[in-house]
């Protein structure tokens, strides 16, 4: 009998957590979805906190139609299946308007035909494979509640290109990157964008996503010369690689794509090693729009770390964009806020927000840009747009 | 005839199984909440690879760091299928099985037959080559991202519900008839004292194998279920997290009992769930839970409640 | 090809192994004297570069007392793992292995949800470089790599030749024996496992400046460990030694000829092949 009663209790408690009736509340309920424990939680806390800044600053300005942001996380973990079943909890059992965030293609992906079956607005503001906004492509109207704020793959190939062909003039060069698909789109995007170009590929590496040991590769750099060496290594390896490559002498010019290297509170512990790195980031504390600088400001007082200008910039935007595309279209009837979102120009802390008929944040110039730095002595040079430059290049001068 | 009692021979009172039967097939139709469903069909699927974890890790004693390798391996298998043949979801969930309990083979051959931490080991990388093979191999895996667009069984959430507990039952019932045969005291015994087996005339090494590949065989099999169901199949469920969350399933439930895995799935799963208010602290809260358990309380659940029943 | 590359390949590789060995021999010790399949030893490395980021970075102690201070934290908490944890459980092998992955993952999460919110890394100590013959090094790298084969020989001679290093073995020969002619069996093997669990805490303080230092940081050193253990033989320092230096020149020498994306699933590969032809390794003794 102890038994039998143990086992409704516990179905019981079951039942009451599900069948709780929401009341209609004057909140606009977001589904914050990010990997917030699980190895790439790194970035995930970036996403969520940078959402959250960007909600409160909503609400303490009054809200969105009157009404207050709120958010309620999730923790993919990075996982798909963790991605689905949050969101399908936030929309079924939380019955969340709208859904923001998420961390890696893959989740992304999941998620959205989660979102697309329900018919619920999804802010993608952290997810750079191509297939996202392909979906929007391929089917208008089962997808067309798929926003991305967050850069392409191909945004990311782009912003190296003026480091390779306008600062060093290369000819030449290699390619080491972790060994993700994600890597392997932006390769390709490299190598069509550099073959018309007449600029020549020496070279690939991938190395898997936890190594530490580069002394193989860098060999083989240096027996090949390039001109100049593209780095894809955004996670914890990357700082491996700059360390080795530093020690190694290699002494080419060499860019990283946005990742751990323009963070500049890893970079100051790197110290020395971390000299003549350069990097490419998608927002920088230069005035890039008014809003920027005071974005970095409030951040790194807030959490106590500089804002990397990806994960945590579009994130914000990505909120900021969501809750103006809302607005304009002055109700919550998501085709008016499709409609309103579509025609979207706002200056967020990354620049100018266009959407394309792919619903994908518009790259270029007047839109969303990035800029090129390099590390000299623990300090971020600017050396490209010219707009916010504040040095030139400078080579390794070591012998 | 029978001296014990059916409560003794079963192993648990045949009363609360048959209620906690009844009410899974009532609950669809008494709410409307789809997200309980859903939580019930995953709660399901971690029931099937709890269970064929323990009936090799517990009751014959191998301990098999690697099973999502094989959970993986079904769900893989499916949407290979899927993409390449487009079979019946039903024919393909079999041959996902069947693929996990080949590659099972292989490795119990080699391994099994030598001593017990070998096994442990060759799990575990096992399990990391597949997991390394799906994330890096992304022209053949898809990579990270996984493989989309894989057929399901049904679009309708009660069929998927129905399906899952029926396929929950039916393994279970396997594994229950295994267990209380003949087959399960030989596991017990290889288990016991593996020399004292063979000296009594035992092939241990084919009733560790036969073992190990039912266990892989029904994790690919309710892999390839999983693998309809939602639709994608990514590294994730090859990696380290499916086993951890397995173990701790099979231990807070009870180990080396069919229930007992039952039960910790059930109570994992909910409050993986369900607790996410709790979010930032849930990976802790389980891997102390389950430390405290291992080390205090290794019975499990199952033998503090049902203390009659279990040793 | 030129010879000289040959030659960086092969001393780099050295140096790599080097640097494994540490962690390795630690990892082989414990299996060998304990038998226990120590899944936290990962933990204990991942811990100590917390800790060798602590005193270095925030608390800014010289190095060399940083490094003796990360062993000496990593080999108490050893001993209380070993005495809660490890000794209750290493009867039966699903329990310790159980108790020690649930152990490896209790940590990650601790140390993320109290200091993983960033990344972080640790300038190296040891600055510049030494060349030879147009091979350059790093020197923390090879200060590390030398330090590690000294102290492991070190260790090697002591269990060879110590008075506690007789009671080691002893009591990894027969514990039974061991036991009646008077030897404290269980103060064997808490110091034993302390030992082990130092040795990866030495790794860490060496190491961790190498490269960057975050929660999950442990499980690819465990898995490399398992690697190179099995390699060597399972319970022989000698045999482990021999194979981290082994791995290290494999691993980088399919990197510079194969790019090193095929390396972690090939090293397991490997290691799956030396079980079936030669479980016992190159050197092992097949203690269990």
């Amino acid at each position: 009998m102890k038994k039998f009663l143990l086992v409704g209790i516990c179905f019981g408690l079951v039942f009451m957590t599900t069948s709780l009736i929401w009341a209609q509340s004057k909140e606009l309920k977001i589904g914050l979805l990010a990997p917030l424990t699980g190895p790439i939680s790194e970035g995930g806390q970036r996403i969520a906190n940078s959402i959250k800044m960007a909600a409160e600053e909503i609400n303490a300005k009054g809200g969105v139609l009157g009404m207050q942001i709120k958010l309620i996380e999730w923790d993919t973990m990075g996982e798909p299946e963790r991605g689905v079943t949050g969101a399908k909890k936030l929309i079924e059992s939380d019955q969340v308007w709208g859904l923001i965030g998420v961390y890696r293609s893959g989740v992304a992906l999941a998620v959205a035909e989660v979102a697309a079956a329900n018919k619920k607005l999804f802010m993608v503001t952290d997810a750079a494979s191509p297939a996202v906004t392909g979906l929007v492509k391929k089917d208008y109207d089962k997808y067309k509640y798929i926003f991305r704020t967050a850069a392409m793959a191909t945004h990311f190939t782009i912003s190296v290109n003026p480091f390779v062909t306008d600062i060093i003039k290369a000819k030449t060069y290699f390619f080491i990157a972790e060994n993700t698909k994600m890597s392997r789109d932006i390769f390709e995007a490299t190598k069509q964008t550099f073959d018309p170009m007449g600029i020549k590929c020496l070279g690939e590496a991938y190395v898997d996503v936890a190594a530490s040991e580069f002394m193989g590769e860098l060999a083989r750099i240096k027996s090949l010369k390039p001109d100049v060496v593209i780095v894809h290594i955004p996670g914890a390896g990357g700082v491996a690689f700059q360390k080795q490559y530093y020690d190694a002498k290699v002494k080419i010019p060499h860019i990283a794509h946005t990742g751990v290297m323009n963070m500049p509170n890893v970079v100051r512990e790197i110290g020395e090693k971390s000299n003549y790195a350069s990097f490419a980031a998608f927002c920088w504390d230069v005035p890039i729009t008014e809003k920027t600088i005071p974005f970095y400001k409030n951040f790194t007082k807030k959490f106590g770390y500089e804002p990397e200008g990806y994960s945590d910039v579009r994130s914000y935007d990505g909120m900021v964009v969501l809750g103006d595309g809302i607005k304009r279209a002055g109700s919550l009837d998501v085709e008016n806020v499709i409609k309103a979102l579509e025609k979207t120009d706002l200056k967020g802390v990354a620049g100018r927000y266009v959407f394309d008929e792919t619903h994908q944040a518009k790259w270029g110039e007047g839109y969303l840009l990035n800029i090129i730095g390099e590390w000299v002595n623990g300090k971020g040079l600017v050396l490209w747009p010219k707009a916010y430059a504040t040095g030139t290049y400078k080579h390794d001068p070591r012998k | 005839m029978n001296v014990l009692t059916i409560k003794e021979k079963w192993g648990m009172s045949p009363l609360i199984l048959l209620c906690s039967l009844l009410l899974l097939i009532v609950v669809p139709f008494i709410t409307r909440d789809n997200f309980l469903l859903h939580v019930i069909i995953l709660a399901n699927v971690y029931v099937v690879l709890s269970a064929a974890w323990d009936i090799c890790s517990g009751y014959l004693g191998e301990v098999n760091l690697g099973h999502a390798a094989f959970f993986g391996l079904g769900a893989y298998t499916v949407a290979y299928f899927d993409q390449w043949f487009e079979l019946s979801p039903w024919i393909s969930t079999l041959i996902g099985g069947g693929v996990a309990c080949v590659f099972s083979l292989f490795i119990g051959f080699t391994s099994l037959t030598l001593k017990r931490d070998y096994f442990v080991i060759v799990t575990i990388a096992f399990a990391q080559i597949l997991w390394s093979i799906a994330s890096t191999w992304s022209s053949v895996t898809g990579g990270e991202e996984g493989i989309r667009h894989i057929s399901n069984f049904s679009s309708k959430v009660i069929f998927n519900y129905f399906f899952a507990l029926g396929l929950m039952v039916v393994c279970i019932a396997i594994l229950y008839a295994i267990v209380k045969s003949r087959l399960g005291r030989i596991l017990l015994a290889i288990h016991e004292d593996e020399y004292a087996s063979k000296a009594a005339g035992l092939n241990s090494s084919f009733y560790k194998i036969l073992t190990f590949g039912i266990s892989s065989f029904l994790a690919g099999l309710i892999g390839g279920f999983y693998a309809h169901y939602l639709g994608i199949v990514t590294p994730e469920s090859l990696s380290l997290g499916v086993t951890f969350n397995v173990m701790a399933m099979t231990f807070v439930g009870g180990s080396t009992t069919i229930f007992g895995p039952i039960i910790g799935a059930y109570i994992i799963t909910f409050l993986a769930q369900y607790l996410y208010f709790f979010m930032d602290y849930r990976l802790i809260t389980q891997s102390l839970a389950l430390l405290l358990i291992v080390v205090f309380f290794p019975g499990g659940l199952i033998r503090l409640i049902f203390k009659s029943a279990y040793r | 090809m030129e010879p000289l590359q040959i030659i960086e390949i092969f001393i780099s590789g050295i140096v790599v192994g080097g640097l494994y060995s540490f962690t390795a021999v630690g990892m082989t010790l414990i299996l060998g004297v304990m038998r226990v399949i120590n899944l936290a030893h990962g933990s204990f490395y991942m811990v100590g570069c917390f800790a060798t980021y602590f005193i270095l970075v925030q608390a800014k102690l010289n190095p060399i007392l940083g490094l003796f201070l990360t062993i000496l934290i990593v080999f108490i908490l050893a001993l209380f793992v070993e005495k809660l944890i490890v000794r209750n459980t290493k009867t039966d092998l699903m329990r310790v292995s159980v108790a020690t992955f649930s152990l490896a993952m209790l940590s990650e999460e601790a140390i993320r949800i109290k200091w993983g919110k960033v990344y972080r890394t640790i300038p190296t100590f040891i600055p510049g470089t030494t060349s030879y013959y147009g091979i350059t090094f790093d020197n923390q790298r090879l200060v590390a790599s030398i330090t590690a084969v000294l102290v492991i020989t070190g260790l090697v001679l002591y269990i060879k030749k110590g008075r506690f290093g007789r009671a080691i073995r002893m009591v990894q020969q027969d514990t039974e024996m061991a036991s009646l002619l008077g030897i404290n069996v269980d103060v064997v093997n808490i110091m034993v496992f302390g030992i082990g669990a130092a040795l990866a805490g030495a790794a860490a303080g060496l190491l961790a400046p190498l490269y960057m230092i975050y929660p999950s940081m442990g499980w690819p050193p465990l898995l490399k460990c398992f690697a190179i253990v099995i390699l060597g033989g399972m319970g022989s320092v000698g045999g482990t030694i021999f194979a981290s230096f082994i791995f290290g020149v494999v691993e980088v020498g399919t990197a510079f000829f194969y790019g090193s994306q095929w390396a972690y699933a090939a090293v397991f590969l490997i290691m799956i092949i030396i079980l079936l032809i030669r479980p016992k390794g190159i050197l092992g003794k097949d203690i269990f």
